[in-house]
């Protein structure tokens, strides 16, 4: 779907947070995003993908507008989006978050038509009452709510979390977006539901030309909505590796991605590898305080020279993909 | 309960334990035909219906299924301990000493159930990890859980064994036993519930979930650890997840739950082989893999079972993609479809030839 024409910009993104941790706390300041640069194309599928607490919600925000990174500059079609966010450019409604907890995102006291209605109100105002809540009914029938009229007074907790997940995307399709960035939308709902809220999304990606972000910390996932898209996988606040899909499910290249995916385990008892250990020097993070500008990485890679520690990592380019590792030899996957 | 006890003082502790891991692929557990009720006010739901397993030494078997499908509930019923208005409606749980003599677990009284609980089946519960109190250290946590099982314990008698447990857990134990909850990575905690559960030499270790909120590199590592200790002490698992791909990596049997029903039981190889029952067949075609097809994958139709308003005969009818108007007369019973292999289906065609 994607034509490779940039959307969003990202250039040297920087986030820090300010340690609310009280007496236990040992570093007051501490770094969520580093050098993050990353350019997001029309109507692409980019899955983020990366453990817990490594950045991903806190970039979906800074994408949307919702936190403002300490350094580095973002644009939307080419402008700055912090001069954007005061005019009426349209960018605030083009890109758009989805979060994980649907039930947290719906006012549980409103009805869905109340939910629906907010945004159309504001941002539809050339429609009447009852155009509106046409248009909220085609959008709800749009993502599989249908027929709509069953939903519209419904309240947010008599509905199942695929339910409410698809209420999310309705709602989100009122603004008519170019860009949803979706936290984790299938985390929190049934096994068997998943792939239906993944369709849906490829579905609207392949049928409305609207590109995603799909943050996820379920590489299997990530592979099924973005097979033909990009995956940038993160770790500590920095891009290890962007590329194609394809050619990361072929060949992960980063020492990370690779014991990434020895780690991930598939749904065939014949795959089952339980002997070898991963490839990785230790189980222990990375002290962040000495890690001196170098490699995140370092404390766990079996490829670690003293270089990595000091030097500023630079990304490579190898087979077409971005890799953040200074080491170049680091072997070639093999399954 | 008295012999059971005196021998456990005598019981060698886990290093020694190593070369006798009991004969493999024996029954641990039994359970046969349990049905669990909550009760409420104006109605009561089933969360398990007619449940019947068999957990065996030295083995890991993981019962599947997604949220609210019924695990919690069996596993708490193992140790009597479902919580209220829960009761065991009918049906047997029968613990299976290492000499061949049998615990009816529904049959103890509450003191023969406290000393039973952890020192014969212990159990790491779902979100164990914040349970910790803030507080204390670990050691501490260690040596209070053994004090209410043998009070005359001392505090460098539970520091010995604490030692034990943590190393096997690959924890650098005299470090981890000064530390408080909050200085551990959610991964160490995690392993420290497990070496909790090791304390008192259970037969049976019990893992609600264990890793459902880490990420998949410790989630790997623990579950190595984990087939280490129930390969080389004999200790039997049962893993509680509703995550078919570890299913497949790391368990030898497999029972996948629906709606408070086994729908099928099996070896893990033999299952993802045959996939005998309609659900089995759904759950792995909807997940995701790195490998592989991804044409092939879909969703389950339909929305997942309301246990107050379950239809007429086969729980699965509603979504099942096989169904007929032969499926509504009567609920499939768990029937033997292979060797070591049930499914609760009625068709005949996905029954292993
Ligand atoms: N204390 C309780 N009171 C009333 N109903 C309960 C209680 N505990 C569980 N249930 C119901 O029993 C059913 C099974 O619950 P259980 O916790 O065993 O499921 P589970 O498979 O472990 O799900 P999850 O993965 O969400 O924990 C559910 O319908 C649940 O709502
Ligand atoms: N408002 C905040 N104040 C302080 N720390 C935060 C805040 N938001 C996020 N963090 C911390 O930043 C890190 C990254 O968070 P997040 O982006 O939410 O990660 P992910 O979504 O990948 O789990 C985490 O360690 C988190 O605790
Ligand atoms: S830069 Fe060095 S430490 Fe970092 S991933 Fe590459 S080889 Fe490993
Ligand atoms: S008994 Fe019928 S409805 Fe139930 S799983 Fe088998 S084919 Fe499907
Ligand atoms: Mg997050
Ligand atoms: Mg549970």
């Amino acid at each position: 779907m994607s034509n490779n024409e940039v959307l969003m910009q990202l250039k040297n993104i920087h986030m820090v947070f300010e340690k609310g941790g009280g007496i236990f706390s040992r570093e007051r300041y501490f770094h969520v995003l580093k050098d993050i640069n990353l350019d997001i194309y029309k109507g692409e599928i980019l899955a983020i993908v990366g453990e817990s607490g490594c950045g991903k919600t806190t970039l979906g925000k800074i994408i949307t507008g919702l936190l403002k990174p300490g350094k580095g500059e973002i644009t939307y079609q080419g402008q700055n989006i912090y001069r954007l966010m005061g005019m009426d450019s349209g960018y605030k409604k083009a890109v758009q978050f989805i979060q994980q907890d649907s039930y947290a995102a719906l006012n549980p006291v409103k009805t869905i038509r109340d939910s629906m209605m907010a945004p159309i109100r504001v941002h539809h105002k050339e429609l009447s009452y009852a155009q509106g809540e046409k248009l909220a009914g085609e959008l709800l029938e749009r993502v599989g709510l249908a027929p709509a009229e069953q939903f519209l007074s419904k309240f947010p907790h008599q509905m199942s979390g695929g339910q409410r997940q698809r209420v999310l995307m309705a709602r989100a399709l009122t603004m008519d977006p170019r860009l949803i960035v979706a936290d984790e939308p299938v985390s929190m709902i049934d096994v068997s539901m998943r792939l239906a809220i993944l369709n849906l999304m490829s579905e609207l990606n392949r049928e409305m030309g609207i590109a995603f972000v799909y943050i996820t910390h379920d590489l299997s996932t990530a592979r099924y909505i973005a097979n033909s898209g990009r995956i940038c996988v993160m770790y500590m606040g920095e891009i290890m590796e962007l590329s194609s899909m394809d050619e990361l499910i072929r060949s992960p290249k980063h020492p990370y991605s690779q014991a990434l995916f020895k780690a991930v385990p598939v749904p065939d008892p014949d795959c089952a590898d339980i002997d070898t250990p991963l490839p990785l020097k230790s189980m222990e993070l990375m002290d962040l305080e000495k890690r001196n500008g170098g490699c995140p990485f370092y404390s766990r890679c079996i490829y670690g020279k003293e270089k990595c520690l000091c030097e500023p990592v630079e990304y490579r380019q190898v087979d077409g993909a971005y890799v953040k590792c200074v080491y170049e030899g680091v072997p070639k996957w093999e399954m | 309960m008295d012999r059971r006890k005196s021998e456990k003082r005598e019981k060698p502790d886990m290093a020694e334990r190593k070369p006798n891991p009991g004969p493999p692929g024996e029954n641990t557990v039994t359970i046969k035909d349990l049905t669990v009720e909550y009760k409420m006010k104006k109605y009561s739901i089933r969360a398990a219906s007619r449940v019947s397993l068999d957990i065996r030494r030295g083995r890991m078997t993981a019962l599947v299924g997604e949220s609210g499908s019924g695990k919690t509930t069996v596993a708490s019923a193992l140790l009597n301990c479902i919580s209220t208005p829960g009761e065991i409606v009918s049906g047997d749980i029968i613990f299976h000493e290492k000499d061949g003599s049998v615990v009816e677990v529904g049959k103890l009284n509450e003191k023969q159930l406290n000393a039973f609980r952890w020192s014969r089946i212990s159990m790491v519960f779902q979100g164990a990890q914040s349970s910790l109190n803030p507080v204390m250290t670990i050691l501490d946590h260690f040596y209070e859980t053994m004090k209410v099982h043998e009070p005359k314990t001392t505090k460098s008698d539970a520091a010995d064994r604490t030692r034990r447990v943590l190393s096997v857990v690959n924890l650098n134990a005299d470090r981890i036993m000064k530390m408080y909850p909050h200085e551990l990575s959610g991964g160490m905690k995690q392993r420290v519930m497990i070496a909790m559960s090791l304390l008192l030499d259970p037969e049976l270790i019990i893992l609600d979930e264990p890793t459902t909120a880490l990420d998949v590199i410790t989630q790997d590592y623990i579950f190595k650890i984990l087939k280490k200790i129930n390969k080389e002490t004999g200790i039997a698992m049962l893993l509680l997840t509703h995550d078919i791909s570890i299913v497949a990596k790391f368990t030898d049997y497999m029972a996948v739950m629906y709606a408070g029903r086994v729908v099928e039981y099996g070896r893990t190889a033999d299952v993802f082989r045959h996939k005998a029952h309609p659900y089995t067949r759904g759950l792995i075609m909807a997940t995701p893999s790195l490998y592989g097809d991804l044409e092939s994958m879909k969703p389950i139709g339909g929305a997942p079972p309301d246990l107050m308003e379950l239809p007429e005969g086969c729980v699965f009818r509603p979504r099942c993609p096989y169904a007929d108007e032969t499926c509504g007369r009567e609920e499939p019973i768990l029937r033997t479809v292979g060797e070591n292999h049930l499914s609760r289906c009625q068709k005949e065609v996905f029954h292993v030839k």
